[in-house]
């Protein structure tokens, strides 16, 4: 499994479907992603939207060294980041708008989030820290391995290891014995 | 939330948008930079160019055709030799001779002004003149080997014979010092160490302007 490096090589040779089939494979984990940074699943959407049209319009960014999942994820989560830093008014919404959009982020979860376990994994997380959260994300949810995790979040192979390490301390003790099994 | 059809469309909408913005970036860089090199280029050529002029003349030699006159070098603005102070013949007050520490001669500026200008002329081209020219002089015929002939005989016959030490000090209007050596036919500028070994017709006419005779010194 090369996480998307083949449907894009295709895409770079001229083949039109490649490019929906990365589409069809990444987006929503990518939207699902970066929901944990800005915590606004339209907001993750745009992004996602803005990451897929970064490919195209620099299509030999990608130089293959990792998985086409990692880089988007890169990608992604750099712009996220700047999402954050430029959002400077704090939108108010409708209690009903509320609940559509959660309803909205529901059905993206559902659509990544597949396995019962992982779901009742999912909700855990939710009381670490954000950088713990991140990277149980990527490694449990994602299935990436702790150097493409390391690269995602910039940081060593080391620093995701601990945060891991902490992070299972901590859904110990959120999930009890049944959280053992699920990690 | 949108629908896979819907993303799709948006991401190659804002493709295409960003395509377009970035030639427009690039045409309007390429707009600005272009005449900004341009307009560097000449600035530079007209900053840079006597300057170049200048070096192309230090390392020309002194007989050969230069593309631009010398007229054209000196209405430059800068003039070569105008960077040393030591060759600058009007800034002179006084010209001291030693000879091992014995004072031999004072011009001044006041007294000879005429003399004053021919021994800094006679240092600057003997000193910054070049040497295979000079050489090549040296080895034609001319009367003054009868000088070269004595003064090799006067060294061979002498069996204690001891280098004379000449010194000549320039001193200028604020009090500055210039200080040359001559050591056995050679010369030191002992203000930036530069130093040249004289030729038998260069040592006689430095001895001239200086107004030293040699032969009786010795005597």
């Amino acid at each position: 499994m090369d996480n998307g490096a083949s449907s894009y090589r295709r895409f770079l040779d001229g083949e039109a479907s490649a490019f929906d089939q990365i589409m069809k494979e990444y987006f929503d984990s990518l939207i699902f992603f970066i929901n944990r940074y800005v915590k606004d699943i339209h907001a993750a959407e745009d992004i996602a939207i803005d990451v897929f049209s970064e490919l195209l319009v620099y299509p030999r960014r990608y130089n293959f060294k990792v998985s086409l999942k990692t880089y988007l994820f890169m990608l992604g989560r750099s712009r996220a980041l700047n999402y954050i830093k430029h959002r400077k008014v704090i939108d108010f919404v409708e209690l009903d708008e509320a609940q559509g959009l959660a309803d909205q982020q529901r059905a993206v979860e559902e659509t990544v989030i597949c396995d019962e376990k992982k779901r009742i994994l999912n909700e855990a997380i939710a009381s670490l820290s954000e950088d713990m959260r991140l990277a149980v994300h990527l490694v449990y949810f994602e299935d990436l391995s702790y150097e493409e995790a390391s690269k995602v979040m910039k940081k060593t192979r080391k620093q995701v290891d601990n945060l891991l390490y902490r992070a299972k301390g901590e859904l110990r003790n959120i999930l009890g014995k049944e959280g053992e099994l699920l990690l | 939330m949108r629908n896979f059809e819907e993303r799709k469309t948006e991401v190659f909408n804002r493709y295409e948008k960003r395509i377009k913005e970035r030639e427009i970036k690039r045409n309007r860089i390429l707009s600005v930079c272009i005449p900004l090199c341009l307009v560097c280029v000449v600035l530079t050529s007209v900053m840079f160019a006597p300057a170049f002029q200048k070096w192309i003349y230090t390392f020309a030699k002194p007989n050969e055709e230069y593309f631009f006159t010398d007229e054209d070098f000196l209405t430059s603005g800068d003039f070569f030799y105008s960077d040393d102070d030591s060759l600058n013949n009007d800034d002179y007050e006084s010209v001291e001779v030693k000879q091992n520490d014995k004072t031999l001669k004072v011009y001044s500026s006041k007294d000879d002004s005429e003399k004053m200008a021919s021994i800094s002329e006679g240092f600057s081209e003997l000193l910054y003149s070049d040497a295979s020219d000079v050489g090549s002089l040296a080895d034609s015929a001319s009367p003054n080997t009868s000088i070269k002939e004595e003064s090799n005989s006067l060294s061979d016959n002498t069996d204690d014979y001891k280098a004379t030490e000449y010194t000549v000090i320039f001193v200028d209007g604020e009090g500055k010092r210039s200080e040359y050596e001559l050591l056995d036919k050679k010369i030191i500028n002992k203000t930036d160490k530069t130093e040249k070994i004289l030729t038998d017709i260069e040592y006689a006419k430095l001895m001239e302007l200086l107004g030293i005779d040699e032969m009786y010194m010795e005597d």
